[in-house]
C-alpha cells in the first residue's frame, strides 16, 4: 500500500501496548518514520530502532 | 381525628388583596423537553446562578435519557385550548365540570424541516416540558419544593405545510395539558431570556462513507445538518475530531470492540481515515463494523463542543 503523507494521531495506549515493529505492520499506509516518531514518543525508554 | 368517612371541603378561599408585584405570564418563546426525572432542586433553586447551573449541562448530558432538549424559538401561538366544560340542567343551572385541555399551538422556522423531523421523535408524552415565556421565566409544576417539568397529555410536531407562495413553510408543533399545571400547580423563575436562550441542543455528526474497507482502514466523512444541507466538520475541527478518543468501533456481528489504532484527518478529501488494530481479536477483514462517538463531554474535552456523533456502519464495499 502506497504511504499516505498524512499527520495521525495515535492511540497512546495502542502504541504503548504493542512493540514497534507491530505498529509499523498495522499502518503500511503511513510513513514508516512517523510512526517510528510517535511510537518513541509514548515509549521514550526504549532504545531507537537500528 | 379520624379520616375515615371524612369529605374534606377544606378552606380553598385565597385572600384577593394586589401587591405591587405579581407575576403576569407573558407570550411563549420556547423551552424544553425534559425527562420525565428532571427537576431542578430546591438546592439549585436558591439563586438564579445555580438554577442555570443545573440546567444548561443538562442539554449536553452524555445520556440522552437524562438530558434535556430546547425547543426552537417560538414565532407565534394559536391557542386551540378547550374552554372549560359546562353542564346545564334542566332548570337552566349550570356548573362547569372541567377546566378542560391547554392546546398550544407553537410556530417556529429556526431549524426547519431538520428540526421538524428530529422533533418529530419526541411525538407522544414520553418527555415533561419547561415553558420559556417573552420575560424570561421558566414555567414548570412543583414537584415537593422542586420545579419539574410539566406532564403533557401530548407532544405532537405537526408534519410541516409547504409554502403557498404566500405563506412560508409551516413549521409548528402542539402541547396539549392540564391547565392546572400553569395555574395552582405552577412553578416559575426568573433566569433572563438570553442567559436560557443562550442553552443549545447538541447537533449530530453523522459519519459518510466515502471509500471501500481497505484492509484494516477506512475513510469518512463527519457531516452535521440535514434536509439536504451538510456543512463539513472537516473544515471547523480537522485537528480536534482527529483523534482515537473521540470515536468507538465495533464489530457489526458483534458489538464487540475493536481498536482504534489510529485517526488522521485527510485534507483532500475532507475525510478522515481510520486504522483499526488488526491483530484485535475482533477484527476481521471482511466484517462490516459500526464507528460511533464517544461521550459528548470527551468530545467536548477536546474542543468539539454542543455535538454528538450518530453511529454509522461502515460496510466492507461501498
Amino acid at each position: 500500500m502506497k504511504a499516505v503523507p498524512l499527520k495521525p494521531k495515535f492511540s497512546v495506549k495502542y502504541l504503548k501496548r504493542v512493540s514497534l515493529d507491530e505498529a509499523i505492520k498495522n499502518h503500511p499506509h503511513f510513513d514508516k518514520k512517523l510512526v517510528e516518531e510517535e511510537w518513541h514518543k509514548v515509549n521514550p525508554k526504549a532504545e531507537p530502532k537500528k | 381525628m379520624s379520616i375515615l368517612n371524612s369529605a374534606p371541603c377544606g378552606v380553598s378561599n385565597g385572600n384577593t388583596g394586589i401587591g405591587d408585584c405579581s407575576f403576569d405570564p407573558k407570550n411563549l418563546v420556547g423551552g424544553f423537553l425534559v425527562p420525565k426525572s428532571f427537576v431542578i432542586t430546591a438546592a439549585n433553586l436558591a439563586t438564579k446562578e445555580l438554577a442555570l447551573a443545573a440546567l444548561a449541562p443538562a442539554a449536553s448530558a452524555d445520556l440522552p435519557a437524562q438530558r434535556i432538549y430546547p425547543l426552537p424559538l417560538t414565532l407565534g401561538m394559536t391557542n386551540n385550548s378547550e374552554t372549560p366544560v359546562k353542564f346545564s340542567y334542566g332548570y337552566g343551572a349550570q356548573v362547569t365540570v372541567r377546566d378542560g385541555m391547554y392546546i398550544f399551538n407553537q410556530a417556529y422556522a429556526d431549524g426547519s424541516l431538520c428540526i421538524s423531523n428530529q422533533l418529530m421523535k419526541f411525538n407522544g408524552n414520553r418527555y415533561n416540558w419547561i415553558g420559556l415565556d417573552a420575560a424570561g421565566f421558566l414555567w414548570g409544576t412543583k414537584v415537593g419544593n422542586d420545579l419539574a417539568g410539566i406532564p403533557l397529555n401530548e407532544f405532537y410536531n405537526n408534519p410541516f405545510t409547504p409554502s403557498d407562495g404566500t405563506n412560508p413553510t409551516g413549521y409548528s408543533y402542539d402541547l396539549s395539558l392540564n391547565k392546572n399545571y400553569l395555574n395552582q400547580d405552577i412553578a416559575f423563575i426568573s433566569l433572563g431570556l438570553a442567559q436560557v436562550q443562550a442553552i443549545k441542543g447538541l447537533q449530530n455528526i453523522v459519519p459518510v462513507q466515502i471509500s471501500a474497507k481497505a484492509a484494516n482502514t477506512f475513510t469518512v466523512r463527519l457531516q452535521t445538518g440535514c434536509g439536504g444541507s451538510y456543512s463539513e466538520l472537516y473544515d471547523l475541527y480537522a485537528t480536534e475530531l482527529a483523534d482515537p478518543a473521540n470515536f468507538k468501533i465495533v464489530r457489526a456481528s458483534t458489538g464487540n470492540e475493536i481498536d482504534i489504532t489510529s485517526v488522521a484527518a485527510v485534507p483532500n478529501s475532507k475525510g478522515f481515515l481510520f486504522t483499526m488494530d488488526a491483530t484485535d481479536t475482533d477484527y476481521s477483514a471482511g466484517a462490516d463494523v459500526i464507528l460511533s462517538g464517544s461521550t459528548v463531554s470527551v468530545l467536548a474535552g477536546n474542543d468539539v463542543v454542543g455535538f454528538e456523533i450518530i453511529a454509522k456502519t461502515i460496510v466492507a464495499t461501498v
